[in-house]
């Protein structure tokens, strides 16, 4: 039987490709046949590069004609969050104050794809700015749910987890300042990775709280989410926080198992959360299940309660995102979609006593977090408490209606990775977190491996994705 | 009347909730538009409850030093 072209791994289509099995401009046709399809039912693009991606794949197949190699991912489609600067291409944020905007250069992800021959598919849904959304009040639809079109995708890189969930790319960019990968990713049923404070350069990208801001894919599998942070990860000179230390090879432990691995589980942080649905805890204590068959050591830990995480995290990102906006507020109020206005405004609210207060708990808990997981090789905890609410449960009076506890490591920088770990009944994905050591991503991503080794089988393409070959 | 205590108290705690509110959106200059101004007052409301958790638990001798590192904001960059 052939495998659908979208259901081949990055590093399976690259195999094919270098062996010309396949051409690149194959798996672009394929994946705009699938966008064509499926786009007007989740609106995940702002903006298709239709004919850029059509050159894009004609170069790369050229390189592979005359042996050139650039990359892993030469002659794969990808897209962009549309908060990433593009050069030439429209550049929005999901929002009327920049709806016109063209940058003049790209941004150091966008950089580093073309660097290796990759085939840039187009520009993806958002919240406003990275915050205000799922919102119809503003020029573009909000993304929608591939596994159900009544619910969200989460936010705020909603078209990124539509887009891969969907199979329209195997990877796409996100950004994450509270948990805006790893909730699409749970919500889609996909892998997304926040990875460390520091590790990809942020150069180019539009910033909602630049000390909470992190750069990261959403993919298909753990192996291509490894793979596409070994694209864009290192240090950047012209990035303030990048940091300056050489990438490890991420995909290293892949296949290696967990035995003898270290898990700790602050169970604290969801089990009595009210937001908690029976079928995520039992999900949750199945995966942990799994892992300790496979050797793993797993043990339940004590840490500060997410609810701290939360208000910590939420009081800086609500003050830097003010900061920036601040005279658009006070001149163009309405320009703002009405949820953007009511969460972004609340940094108008806040004393500089608060801030300073907020930035000394961030220390504590940072010391927090890491003192644990010296005794252990990751934390694993829920992602999102329950399937994806339906967008009547979200919005303007009920803007919290998407429980995640993912805020906790942007507070800490350490990376957090959010997989799929089966469907709960209602049909829609469910989810776990697994959290590492700062620039340990490998184990990360090596322990979300096995896991996924384990449960994967349970997660098909959703429904409206199956008959597409 | 122990409940009307209570009830009075949650009536003035409102009234400073909401001169809180209009003096912090004068200071920052801001003209909140009608439809708007319900929703932001209610993020308010929760966000003085996340203001009062931050409180918790400091002590005097704990010091952000993570907002200023010298090393790096002196760093040549090229």
């Amino acid at each position: 039987m052939t495998v659908p072209l979208h259901d081949l791994s990055i590093a399976q289509a690259g195999k094919q490709l270098r062996a010309g099995e396949i051409t690149s401009r194959q798996l672009t046709e394929h994946a705009l046949s699938l966008l064509d399809a499926f786009d007007d039912r989740i609106h995940a693009f702002i903006t298709v590069t239709r004919e850029r991606a059509l050159a894009d794949a004609s170069v790369a197949d050229r390189d592979f004609a005359n042996g050139v190699d650039r990359g892993p991912m030469q002659g794969i489609p990808f897209a962009l969050k549309d908060i990433y600067d593009t050069a030439g291409i429209l550049t929005t944020c999901h929002s009327k104050l920049r709806q016109h905007n063209v940058p003049a250069h790209d941004s150091a992800v966008a950089e580093k794809f073309a660097a290796q021959g990759a085939v840039l598919l187009g520009k993806l849904s958002t919240h406003e700015f990275a915050l205000g959304g799922p919102s119809f009040d503003l020029p573009w639809p909000p993304a929608r749910n591939p596994w159900n079109q009544d619910h969200i995708t989460g936010g705020s890189s909603s078209g990124s987890g539509a887009a891969v969930s969907a199979g329209i790319v195997r990877v796409a960019m996100g950004s994450d300042t509270g948990g805006s990968i790893r909730g699409p990713a749970a919500y889609c049923g996909v892998v997304g990775i926040k990875p460390t404070f520091g590790l990809v350069s942020r150069r180019g990208v539009f910033p909602l709280s630049p000390s909470l801001d992190h750069c990261g894919p959403l993919a298909w599998t753990v192996e291509d989410a490894a793979l596409a942070l070994d694209v864009v990860a290192g240090h950047d000179p012209r990035d303030p926080s990048s940091a300056e230390r050489a990438s490890p090879d991420f995909l290293a432990g892949l296949g290696r198992g967990v035995e003898g691995l270290r898990i700790a589980v602050p169970r604290h942080f969801f089990a009595k959360d009210p937001d908690l649905s029976a079928e995520t805890a039992a999900a949750i204590d199945d995966a942990l299940a799994k892992l300790e068959s496979m050797g793993a050591v797993v043990e339940d830990v004590r840490l500060p309660d997410y609810e701290l995480f939360a208000a910590c995290g939420r009081i800086i990102m609500f003050s830097e995102a003010f900061s920036i906006h601040e005279n658009d507020f006070r001149t163009r109020a309405l320009d703002f979609g009405k949820l953007t206005y009511m969460r972004m405004g609340l940094g108008a609210f806040i004393t500089a006593s608060d801030l300073t207060q907020a930035h000394r708990l961030r220390r504590k808990l940072t010391q927090s977090v890491n003192a644990t997981l010296r005794n252990y090789d990751v934390i694993v905890t829920a992602s999102a408490l329950s399937t994806a609410p339906r967008f009547v449960e979200a919005g303007p009076r009920n803007p919290a209606a998407s429980p995640l506890q993912s805020m906790s490591f942007n507070v800490t920088g350490n990376p957090a990775m959010s997989m799929p770990i089966g469907l709960a009944s209602n049909a829609l994905p469910m989810s776990i977190q697994i959290v590492g050591k700062p620039f340990d991503e490998a184990m990360v991503f090596r322990i979300g491996a096995a896991l996924e080794s384990q449960v994967r089988h349970d997660l098909e393409r959703p429904p409206m994705c199956r008959s597409s070959g | 009347m122990a409940k009307q205590e209570t009830l009075v108290a949650l009536e003035q705690d409102e009234d400073n909730i909401l001169r809180e509110f209009d003096a912090l959106a004068s200071r920052a200059q801001l003209q909140i538009p009608d439809d708007r101004r319900a929703g932001l007052l209610n993020g308010y409301r929760e966000l003085r409850h996340m203001v009062a958790l931050l409180r918790n638990d400091l002590t005097p001798d704990l010091e952000p030093a993570s907002t200023f590192d010298i090393a790096a904001v002196a760093k040549v960059r090229s």
